[in-house]
């Protein structure tokens, strides 16, 4: 169950997305990226498939409720004749994994990001962000949204930056820090265009993370800047 | 249910529905299930923008995948509307065209579980999927309004935000109170 796990399974991560992306992805109203970030950050949750679950019982509720509009006249008629040729499928010896799967061990990125982006870190084209920082584009959108990876060695410090939209985190590997808290696997951070941050990989080993950005990061002060354009983020 | 027409399948209905057309490829059972869901998923998907011919085509197409997939509905995994939902909300993101990657249209909502199952949970789903009716019935109506933007006219937060004229933080903070309800109804369940 998921509210009393046995002692030996992890609580999950302190720093998790809200339950409006549950609402988001049962809905189908996310974008593709954010719904690969989302579906990747609740495969660190336990009883993240069930949480989808009732979100999705959630839709159900609602299209319940909704009003009728009228189908066209030969509705009835025409789904009599299709079902002539409609073959049954035979029951699912093993049901197909949807929505949430377990993160699977092995790998640095969870199973669910795998099968998007075809394949693990190792098999990314990563290309130079920063110095001791790689980046690799995986999902972007017409408005500028965009899903990517970042790679960094331990010790390495993210100059400060804004924000013009939400920036969310996802640490796959390793921690950072930053003015807000520390982040290790299965943490996400959010933050927007309210603060200012600038963050810190921890010593010890690399730190790997899904990010997903709204607009490009905007970096303060002339180094900073002048790293710019090579994150064409 | 006090909010439905005397004449709706209630859940055990639909789902005694569901499991003759899988066990007789029973017709009448089936044409059940096109009454009752039919003319709300046009509805459902003409609010999200299709057109009135893309609307019954996308039910029809909808109404083929539970026929084709009835044998593979598990009541013990997701109530039937849950099931059928779910056919209908792939079915009309596949057709957009938005997260064709990621949406798996061939699966029945809740196969595999992350680290622990609903499996061991002895959890009736169509109980449970009255209890979310009853509490969705009864949410305050500002957090109602923002579910059924979400759900039914498939508006995202911000567009919700932009809508109502509130800030996006208002409209996440709705969301996420309207399903601490539902977990609520989950853990009295369990
Ligand atoms: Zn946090
Ligand atoms: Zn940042």
């Amino acid at each position: 169950m998921n509210v009393a796990p046995p002692k030996t399974l992890e609580t999950g991560p302190k720093h998790r997305l809200g339950d409006e992306w549950l609402v988001g992805l049962a809905s189908g109203t996310l974008s593709e990226g954010e719904a690969v970030f989302a579906r990747t950050c609740l495969s660190f949750v336990p009883g993240a498939a069930a949480d989808l679950a009732l979100a999705e019982t959630l839709g159900a509720a609602v299209l319940e409720r909704a009003p009728k509009a009228a189908l066209r006249a030969d509705a009835r008629a025409s789904l009599l004749a299709a079902l002539e040729t409609a073959q049954m499928e035979p029951p699912a010896e093993k049901q197909q994994t949807h929505g949430v799967q377990a993160r699977q061990t092995g790998g640095v990125m969870p199973a669910v990001l795998q099968d998007y982006a075809g394949g693990d870190v190792d098999r990314m084209k990563w290309s130079y962000l920063g110095p001791g920082m790689k980046k690799v584009r995986l999902w972007q959108n017409g408005e500028g949204q965009t899903l990517w990876m970042l790679r960094a060695q331990p010790g390495v410090k993210i100059p400060e930056h804004t924000h013009e939209g939400t920036e969310l985190t996802l640490v796959l590997k390793g921690s950072f820090h930053d003015a807000f808290g520390s982040y290790g696997p299965g943490d996400v951070e959010e933050t927007n265009d309210s603060h200012t941050h600038d963050l810190i990989i921890d010593e010890g080993e690399e730190c790997i993370c899904l990010a997903l950005t709204d607009r490009p990061l905007k970096f303060k002060g002339w180094i900073a800047r002048a790293m710019q354009p090579f994150v064409g983020l | 249910m006090s909010k439905m027409q005397a004449s709706e399948l209630d859940t055990g209905a639909l789902n005694d529905c569901l499991s003759r057309i899988a066990a007789q490829a029973d017709r009448g059972a089936f044409l059940q299930v096109f009454d009752h869901f039919g003319p709300r998923l046009k509805y459902f998907l003409l609010q999200k923008g299709c057109t009135d011919g893309e609307a019954d085509d996308l039910v029809q197409d909808v109404m083929l995948t539970v026929w084709r997939k009835a044998k593979q509905y598990d009541p013990a995994k997701a109530a039937a509307s849950t099931w059928i939902y779910t056919i209908a909300r792939n079915r009309f993101i596949d057709a957009k065209r938005r997260e064709r990657v990621m949406v798996d249209i061939d699966t029945c909502p809740e196969a595999e579980q992350v680290s622990e199952g609903t499996a061991e949970d002895e959890i009736s789903q169509s109980e449970l999927a009255q209890g979310v009716a009853a509490a969705m019935a009864d949410l305050p109506a500002a957090q109602a309004e923002v579910i059924q933007m979400a759900f039914i006219d498939g508006k995202t937060h911000s567009e919700i935000a932009e809508e109502l004229g509130v800030p996006l933080g208002t409209i996440k903070s709705r969301i996420r109170l309207a399903f601490a309800r539902l977990r609520d109804v989950l853990e009295s369940h369990r």
